[in-house]
């Protein structure tokens, strides 16, 4: 089977082949447009998004950082915050692929609801999130039920973990609904063609196909799980070293000393920043070699 | 004034500090450092010798006096130690136990002008506004004791 890269590759020379000098300078114009536009109106943003970010990180001295960030409470709420944010993208993955694949795919009536549903979260703020998962789970609903069979859901971990999965859902599932939705049918059937089962085609075809969309969705329900702030302290409470998450320790710490706040928030958005470039390099690295000649 | 709160009817039979510290209770507190009753809850615990103890039952730590007030508003937990107006605020969902006196400690609500302020008259005639008895009958209407309490 001819590969992704190597048919994209004749796909660009076939194109350059028929570009005519004046086509050439016409795009040649248009890109000096696009690239002032992007220095008038883009730059202000992107130097607004990262002047905040950046001032955190220079605000944090190393003597404060050494004493605070260095403690025991800091370094709980981090690797808490780093565990949980990971347990809930695996279970959002797990449970939303199969549905993005459906929904890319396939015709049905409540279609519309399902897509809706997906929505809400993004619509609920997380604090009424928070509420509504501890209304749920909590003894005022099915919790004084579980927890006479033994198992507690709110003020534990497992509430963290919950509480992150419903509201950074949304962000893989409809990206990954997107990339599915961009591989062309005849690409599958070919694959069926060729005698490939439909695993087999979702393993080789449809996913590395549609992996930037995969990944930049995971990436995002990572990130979103791991900033998640409203609904886990509702629903999860914060108790040190149990399901204080570095946000929450963030707030709590605010109140009483500011420069320790400052240096966690730095310290999260420097080790979040170096797994996100990470996970990009070596899932976009593993999924070029899937998609590479067997 | 802080007190122990619990659920309404009381259904774990909580009677004094020494119950918060009963092996299965599920307790909640105010967290020290960062809303007053946190501190408060820590210094009537540390008095009662019982803080050890009764920490070993804290589920989760409230960051606010509202926090506090619905863990028990919302079942979450067995008791918090909150203060006595937190049943005024939910009288159908909220038991009050008293602390014992020798262990208790009362708060007052202070209030001060800024120096940075430029209204200073103003400022007065609102705290002025605060203690006078039209000021005083707004917080017992709310459940805030007015007068210091004899203990």
């Amino acid at each position: 089977m001819a590969t992704v890269s190597s048919r994209r590759r004749s796909r660009a020379a076939a194109s350059s082949r028929c570009d005519s000098a004046g086509g050439r300078r016409g795009r040649e114009t248009g890109r000096a447009g696009v690239a002032a536009l992007v220095l008038l109106l883009s730059l202000p943003l992107l130097l607004y998004l990262v002047g905040p970010v950046l001032g955190l990180v220079l605000r944090t001295t190393p003597t404060v950082w050494k004493s605070y960030v260095c403690c025991w409470q800091a370094a709980s709420a981090l690797k808490l915050s780093l565990i949980t944010a990971t347990i809930s993208l695996a279970t959002v993955v797990i449970m939303g692929t199969p549905l993005a694949y459906y929904l890319a795919h396939y015709q049905f009536r409540a279609k519309n609801v399902i897509d809706t549903v997906i929505d809400l979260p993004l619509v609920l703020p997380p604090a009424a999130a928070g509420f509504a998962l501890l209304l749920l789970f909590g003894r005022q609903g099915m919790g004084a039920w579980l927890q006479d069979h033994g198992l507690r859901i709110s003020l534990t971990p497992l509430a963290v973990v919950l509480a992150q999965v419903f509201v950074a859902s949304p962000f893989y599932v409809k990206q990954a609904r997107a990339g599915f939705e961009s591989v062309p049918e005849t690409l599958r059937l070919a694959s069926a063609t060729l005698g490939a089962g439909p695993l087999r085609t979702f393993a080789r075809v449809t996913v590395p196909l549609a992996r930037h969309a995969l990944l930049a969705g995971a990436v995002m329900t990572w990130a979103r799980a791991l900033g998640e702030f409203g609904a886990t302290l509702v629903f999860a409470g914060a108790f040190p070293g149990r399901t204080e998450t570095m946000p929450i320790a963030i707030y709590t710490t605010s109140t009483t000393n500011l420069p320790a706040a400052i240096a966690l928030a730095a310290t999260l958005v420097v080790v979040s920043f170096g797994v996100l470039i990470l996970a990009r390099a070596l899932a976009g690295q593993r999924l070029r070699v899937a998609a590479s000649p067997q | 004034m802080p007190a122990i709160c619990v659920q309404e009817g009381n259904p774990k039979g909580i009677h004094s500090l020494a119950d918060l510290a009963r092996p299965g209770m599920t307790i909640g507190l105010a967290e020290a450092g960062a809303v007053c009753l946190g501190d408060v809850s820590d210094e009537i615990l540390r008095s009662a010798k019982l803080e050890e103890q009764v920490k070993k039952n804290v589920i989760t730590y409230a960051k606010s006096c509202d926090q506090t007030q619905q863990l028990i508003q919302l079942g979450e937990v067995d008791a918090v130690i909150g203060w006595d107006a937190f049943q005024h605020w939910s009288p159908d969902q909220i038991d009050i136990v008293p602390i014992d006196p020798a262990h208790l400690r009362v708060r007052n609500i202070p209030a001060a002008i800024t120096v940075y302020s430029e209204k200073r008259a103003q400022a007065q005639q609102f705290i002025d506004f605060l203690t006078s008895e039209e000021g005083k009958a707004i917080f017992a209407k709310h459940g805030y004791s007015v007068e210091p309490p004899t203990i």
